[in-house]
Parts: C-alpha cells; sequence; structure tokens
C-alpha cells in the first residue's frame, strides 16, 4: 500500500560537493518529494521541525535542502509515499561480498523494537537475540550501539556534573568515582561551556541548533553521538584489539531508527579513528579520508538487504551468548525513547551525588517524570541527597536537579524555540535538556518501518489554521 | 380561468440547489484542474484557494438548510426515503426512459411520487457525497496531520473520486434530463415562483398530486394561482 512504501534512491553525483549549508563531503538532499506522487496534501508542513518544506495546500511541495534537517519525519508522516530517502543498500552488500572487508554493524537500540514489523510481527516485538543472528548470517559482525551509548552516558554525565561543579560550585576541579575509582576531572574549559548542558546525540537536532541557533553551540554537549564514538572505537580498539583486522578494511555501517545518521556519518570532522590510527603509525599518512561510520542503512534500509538476502530475523531464536560488543548494561537501551537519555544521565548524576549504588529492580531507580510520552516538553526537579563530601561542597544534605525533556522538536520548532531562548538569554532554570527531534524520540525516526496507521502528531489542534 | 399550477420548488429549496450548483462547479473544476495538474503550478495554488472559498458558502448553505429550515430538509428526506412498490417497478424499465429515448426496454412508467425512482437513487447518492465532501474536505484542510497516514489517504481518494463520479452524473445525467424537463427546469431557474403547471406534474408525478390536493382539501384551500 502506498501509505507504508518507501521508495529509496542511491546517492547521486554530485550529493557531497559543498553549497551553502553544506561543507564538502556532507551528503545533500538525503530526503526528497517525488513530484509526480505528492498532492499537496499538505502534511510535511505541519509535521516539519525546520520550515523546511515550501508548498500551499494542493500543490507540489518541496524540500528547500539548506534548510532540512534530514529527520525524516516528513516522510514517514506522508500519507502518499510521495517522499523517498538516500540509501547505502547496494553498497553494504557490495561490501559483505568482499572477502577483506570487515562489515561492522552498529545497532541501535530503537531497531530492535522495530525491524520485526518488516516481517510481519506486531509493533514492537523485541527482537534482539533474533537480531544479532540474522546480521551475523548476512556477514556482519557486531558492535551494539547500546555499548557505545554506555560510553556516551558516561562522557555526557561526567561532563553535566563538570559544568554544574564549575559554573554553580565555583570549582577549577572534580573528582567523581566511578566502579570505586576515583577520577579527578579539570574543569578550566568549562569556561567555554555554560550551563543548561543540551544533550547531542540527536544530529537532526544537532544541525537545526547549527543552522538556526548557533549561539545555543556552546551549550551543547561536546560528546558525539553513539553512532559515532561507536564507529571510532570500532576502526581503533575494535579493529586492533579485538578482531585483528586492518583497520583500513573494517568497514562500519550504523543501522539506526534514524535518516539524520546518514548526514551525521557524512560530516568531515568524524574521522577520528583514521586520524588516532595515523598519529600512532597504525596506518599510512593517506589522503583519502576514512570515515569514522561508511554507511548507514535504517530500519527499513536494514529490512530490505535482509530480504535481498533472503534472511528473516523472525525466523530465529532469541536465546544467545553474547561476544565481544554485544555486551552492554542495558542502561542506555532506552535512549531510544523521549526522556531515555535524560533518564540514563539523571541515574548517572544520582549515582555519582549521592553515592548509592543503581538497582535495576527498584523503582527508586526509575525516574518516570522525565519521560516524554505524549507531552511535548516535560520539565521536572529531581532531588538528589548528596554524599558526606558534596554536602561540604554545596552547603546543604540535597541537590535539586533541574531538567527538561523536549518531546520533538515540534512543528517549525514550536516546542524548542521557548527553551532555546531562555537558554541563550542566561534565563533557563534548568541544568540539562534532552532534545529530540522526533516527537516519541527515535523509535518514532524517520528511518524506522512506516505504520499506515500512524501519525507523529501529539499536539492539540486547535488554534485552528484560518 | 388561470393555469393551475402547484409549487415545486421552495424558496429556500432553490436558493440551496442553486448556491450549490455554483460552487459544486467552481470546486469541481479548481479541484479536478488541482488534481490532474492541468494547469501550472500557481495557478494551482490560487485554484486551492478558490476551491477553499467557495466550499465555505457551500458548507453554510447545507448547515443553513438543515438548521433553519428543519421541516424542509425532513420533508425533502422523508421523499428521497419513502420506496414503495411502484418505486421498485420503475427500476424494470427505467420508468419507460430507454425506450422514449433509444427504443431500448419497454414503454410505461409506474405512477410516481414528486420524485421518480431513478431521481431518488440520484437525489440520495449526491447528499450522501456532499456530506462525504464537506466532512473530508474540511478535515484534510484543518488537521491532515492527525487524521493519521491511512485515513488521510481514505479521505483523499473518497474526496477526490466520489466527487468526480457524481461530476460526470450531474453532467451527463442530471443536466440533461432536466432541460428536458422544461418546466422543471424554469420552476427552479426562472426568476418568478417556483411552481410547475398541475397538468404537468399530473402527468410526471401523480401521487405527488394527489397527495397535495387531498392536504389542501382537508385544509380548504386550492392547490395555487
Ligand atoms: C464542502 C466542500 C468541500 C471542501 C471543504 C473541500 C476541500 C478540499 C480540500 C481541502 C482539498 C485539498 C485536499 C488536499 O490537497 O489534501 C480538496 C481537494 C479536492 N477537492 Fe474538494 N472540497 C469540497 C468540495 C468539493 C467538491 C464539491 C468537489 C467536486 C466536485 C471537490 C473536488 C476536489 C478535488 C478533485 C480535489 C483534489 C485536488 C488535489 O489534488 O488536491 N471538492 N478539497
Ligand atoms: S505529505 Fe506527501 S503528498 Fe502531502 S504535501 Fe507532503 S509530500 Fe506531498
Ligand atoms: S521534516 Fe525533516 S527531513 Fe523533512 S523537510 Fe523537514 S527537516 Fe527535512
Ligand atoms: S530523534 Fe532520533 S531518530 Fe529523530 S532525528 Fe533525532 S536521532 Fe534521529
Amino acid at each position: 500500500m502506498s501509505v507504508a512504501k518507501v521508495r529509496t534512491f542511491t546517492e547521486p553525483p554530485n550529493a557531497r560537493v559543498g553549497s551553502s549549508s553544506f561543507r564538502t563531503g556532507e551528503l545533500k538532499g538525503i530526503i526528497h518529494i517525488n513530484h509526480r506522487h505528492c498532492v499537496g496534501c499538505d502534511t510535511c508542513t505541519k509535521v516539519c521541525p525546520a520550515g523546511a518544506i515550501s508548498g500551499g495546500i494542493g500543490t507540489t511541495h518541496r524540500i528547500e535542502i539548506d534548510r532540512c534537517i534530514n529527520c525524516g519525519q516528513c516522510l514517514t508522516n506522508c500519507p502518499f509515499g510521495a517522499i523517498e530517502q538516500m540509501a547505502f543498500i547496494e553498497e553494504v552488500l557490495r561490501k559483505l561480498r568482499d572477502k577483506e572487508t570487515l562489515t561492522v554493524a552498529i545497532i541501535a537500540p530503537a531497531v530492535r523494537v522495530a525491524i520485526s514489523e518488516e516481517f510481519g510481527a506486531p509493533p514492537g516485538t523485541l527482537t534482539v537475540g533474533r537480531l544479532h543472528k540474522a546480521l551475523k548470517e548476512a556477514g556482519f559482525v557486531i558492535y551494539e550501539n547500546n555499548f557505545a551509548a554506555d560510553q556516551t552516558i558516561l562522557e555526557e554525565g561526567t561532563e553535566l556534573l563538570g559544568r554544574i561543579a564549575y559554573w554553580l560550585l565555583g570549582l577549577k576541579e572534580f573528582e567523581i568515582e566511578v566502579w570505586g575509582k576515583k577520577i579527578k576531572v579539570g574543569l578550566e574549559h568549562f569556561k567555554h561551556k555554560p550551563l543548561p548542558q543540551f544533550t547531542s546525540c540527536c544530529p537532526g537536532w544537532v544541525r537545526y541548533a547549527e543552522l538556526y541557533y548557533p549561539k545555543v553551540l556552546p551549550h551543547l554537549s561536546s560528546c558525539k553521538s553513539p553512532q559515532q564514538m561507536a564507529g571510532a572505537s570500532a576502526k581503533t580498539y575494535g579493529a586492533l584489539d579485538i578482531w585483528k583486522h586492518d583497520p583500513a578494511k573494517v568497514y562500519t555501517v550504523g543501522i539506526m531508527p534514524c535518516t539524520a545518521k546518514i548526514f551525521e556519518a557524512s560530516r568531515p570532522e568524524f574521522c577520528h579513528a583514521q586520524k588516532w590510527l595515523e598519529e600512532h603509525g597504525r596506518l599510512p599518512q593517506r589522503s583519502q579520508r576514512i570515515p569514522d561510520v561508511d554507511a548507514v542503512l535504517t530500519t527499513r534500509d536494514l529490512a530490505a538487504l535482509f530480504k535481498k538476502l533472503n534472511i528473516n530475523p523472525m525466523r530465529f531464536s532469541e536465546a544467545e551468548t553474547p561476544q565481544d560488543f554485544e555486551w552492554y548494561s542495558g542502561g542506555a537501551t532506552i535512549f531510544g525513547t523521549s526522556g531515555g537519555v535524560m533518564e540514563a544521565a539523571v541515574r548517572f548524576a544520582f549515582h555519582i551525588l549521592s553515592g548509592e549504588e543503581p538497582d535495576a529492580l527498584s523503582s527508586a531507580w526509575d525516574f518516570k517524570q522525565v519521560r516524554g510520552y505524549t507531552n511535548p516538553v516535560v520539565e521536572a526537579t529531581i532531588q538528589v541527597p548528596l554524599k558526606p563530601a558534596y554536602r561540604e561542597l554545596l552547603g546543604s544534605d540535597r541537590f535539586e536537579l533541574r531538567v527538561c525533556t523536549v518531546n520533538g522538536i515540534g512543528t517549525d520548532g514550536s516546542h524548542l524555540k521557548p527553551i532555546i531562548n531562555d537558554a541563550i538569554a542566561g534565563r533557563s532554570n534548568f541544568h540539562f535538556i534532552e532534545v529530540m527531534t522526533c516527537s516519541g524520540g527515535c523509535l518514532n525516526g524517520g528511518g524506522q518501518p512506516v505504520n499506515p496507521m500512524g501519525t507523529s502528531w501529539i499536539d492539540p489542534l486547535l488554534p485552528l489554521r484560518l | 380561468m388561470k393555469k393551475m399550477v402547484v409549487l415545486r420548488h421552495s424558496t429556500p429549496s432553490r436558493i440551496m440547489h442553486n448556491v450549490h450548483m455554483i460552487c459544486w462547479i467552481v470546486l469541481a473544476v479548481t479541484g479536478f484542474a488541482v488534481y490532474f495538474k492541468l494547469v501550472g503550478e500557481e495557478v494551482r495554488a490560487a485554484f486551492m484557494q478558490w476551491h477553499i472559498y467557495f466550499a465555505i458558502p457551500l458548507t453554510l448553505v447545507t448547515l443553513g438548510y438543515l438548521v433553519v429550515t428543519p421541516d424542509r430538509a425532513f420533508m425533502f428526506a422523508k421523499e428521497l426515503l419513502s420506496w414503495d412498490r411502484d418505486t421498485i417497478a420503475w427500476w424494470k424499465n427505467l420508468g419507460g426512459y430507454p425506450y422514449k429515448f433509444f427504443k431500448i426496454g419497454s414503454p410505461g412508467c409506474p405512477p410516481q411520487s414528486k420524485y421518480n425512482a431513478g431521481q431518488k437513487a440520484f437525489a440520495l447518492s449526491v447528499v450522501a457525497t456532499l456530506a462525504i465532501l464537506i466532512v473530508t474536505g474540511w478535515s484534510l484542510y484543518f488537521v491532515p496531520q492527525a487524521l493519521g497516514k491511512l485515513w488521510t489517504y481514505i479521505f483523499f481518494m473518497l474526496h477526490v473520486w466520489l466527487s468526480f463520479l457524481v461530476t460526470l452524473s450531474l453532467l451527463f445525467v442530471h443536466v440533461p434530463l432536466s432541460i428536458y424537463y422544461w418546466p422543471d427546469f424554469k420552476a427552479m431557474f426562472r426568476l418568478g415562483p417556483g411552481t410547475v403547471p398541475l397538468e404537468y406534474a399530473r402527468e410526471h408525478n401523480p401521487k405527488w398530486v394527489e397527495k397535495e390536493l387531498a392536504l389542501l382539501k382537508e385544509e380548504g384551500g386550492s392547490p395555487g394561482h
């Protein structure tokens, strides 16, 4: 049915030539409206967070790529299947066939609850072991993005505490204890990193900030997204120490619920593995760029790839014995849903500041008040009891951690703009703000299977447009 | 003696019919020109604006008819929905029309009430389509994002293809037949009263005339002047 079908196209020849809002290397036009199929219903305009779609009701709509943040929300919400996505399925298939290449699948948490839909199972069916086995059958080795997201939360949580220590306590150095290890964090560089801290793992939001609110950029966490952390570590630590494979012949594939990740992987600064390998003499100095993540497949693309290879993940059993990068804490699995990054970060901060040990089974460690559900913006204050060392520093026995979850940027930034404006003007009440471009979070990302009944609309219908 | 006439179309009904007609023509021209991309991009944008503007009186007049003259609306609905044996018998040879025009089938027409069976069926389909067009049209205009993809798709397809079917049947059945029934046509469009000659009504709608006369006898008036 056209409602659920998504057409794809391969990378056109000039897609990486720099122009206006694109640097050389960055992919242009990942999301494209097919003029033949657009009937001008205007649904896409209403869900576009960036005001990037032009065209009145009844007329053919167009995406202004210089304004577009590649989130794919227009695509999954177009009732007429008129919006298409750039895909790299053929390229990945070629790499899988090449015996010299080690092809690594970096699988995001939101994929596991969606891919089964493409194979006839009910939405939400959990597919972890089955997905891993299907990927291995296709010829991938696995780097769970859950593992990279664990790293992200350690980094991002530490950064948050660092900003708080520098800006609220006036400290120049801060000591935290993780797994019994005391780590000193230098705080001088936080001079340029004010509060509130915003999350940085959503590439739709990062491009939104770059295009529309460059002043807010110092507020964004300096951590890379899990996908980019995974790519860089797969090509260094993974290649050299775990798989013992020539890093130049490691091909990393992000498998993401997200079309903006396709763009993220193409950003020219993301070749940190190459830099490290060259600096450490593990690669000859070379001019050709080696990206940390070579290609991104959306959940839909992966399903198409499986179908081409005649693999049905639902055929396998869930039980598995994880190896290497298939291990993870599980604390970051909730990154796929609105409020997930926030909840994981709050747990980390709570653990560090209170000195209490997290308990996966205790509801005391659930911070439901930060979850987005169907609210466009959620604000919460978390009372964090302080361990003695911090009590003295703060002169109080608790710290009020004030956080905010933006559950989708909203039509033309409607959810987000007031919050950014407050942050830029120094009026913000929050310490930490999570921004996900897509309402509901990545579960509802632009790369997910298209459910014909679905809509991403969570806003009220009034006031009516007249 | 003055020619006896009978009131065929009341003023509210005529207002409704004629506003509907004008709006429908504009809506059809603009809607199909846009859907089939018969005109350039800019004209399409303007046409869609006109489409919306003309949908407003269409909707208001329909609602107004229901709210201001509910008795008329009720009588109209009752007439369209009362199907007796003669109404059903009409379908056997389509009231003898194919015979009259093309010498196909058999002649003869069972006595019909205010509207014959064909008109009833046609009017019912127009009323249903109108309701669907109003509901789908305004939903598509105001809240496509909230309907969900499937319903937007269904609403859109219903809107386009029902309006297409009904426009075709208006053009090729309703318009030619109404011109053929010239007195009826005049009753609708002339500036004077919406009446037809009694004799004409007796011939085409005997049951209706009987009913009206019976009513008048009760009230002690005359059928018209
Ligand atoms: C009250 C009545 C009506 C309203 C509120 C209405 C509203 C609309 C709207 C909002 C659209 C745009 C749909 C879209 O592009 O998503 C549309 C399209 C259309 N309408 Fe109507 N309409 C009405 C009546 C009619 C009638 C009476 C006809 C025909 C006789 C008609 C024929 C069409 C056609 C063919 C289209 C498709 C144009 C396209 O491709 O966008 N409409 N209408
Ligand atoms: S949602 Fe699809 S059909 Fe509707 S205007 Fe946008 S591209 Fe065109
Ligand atoms: S909805 Fe997202 S992908 Fe579509 S045009 Fe807007 S910013 Fe680009
Ligand atoms: S919310 Fe998730 S799926 Fe949506 S653009 Fe951001 S990272 Fe991608």
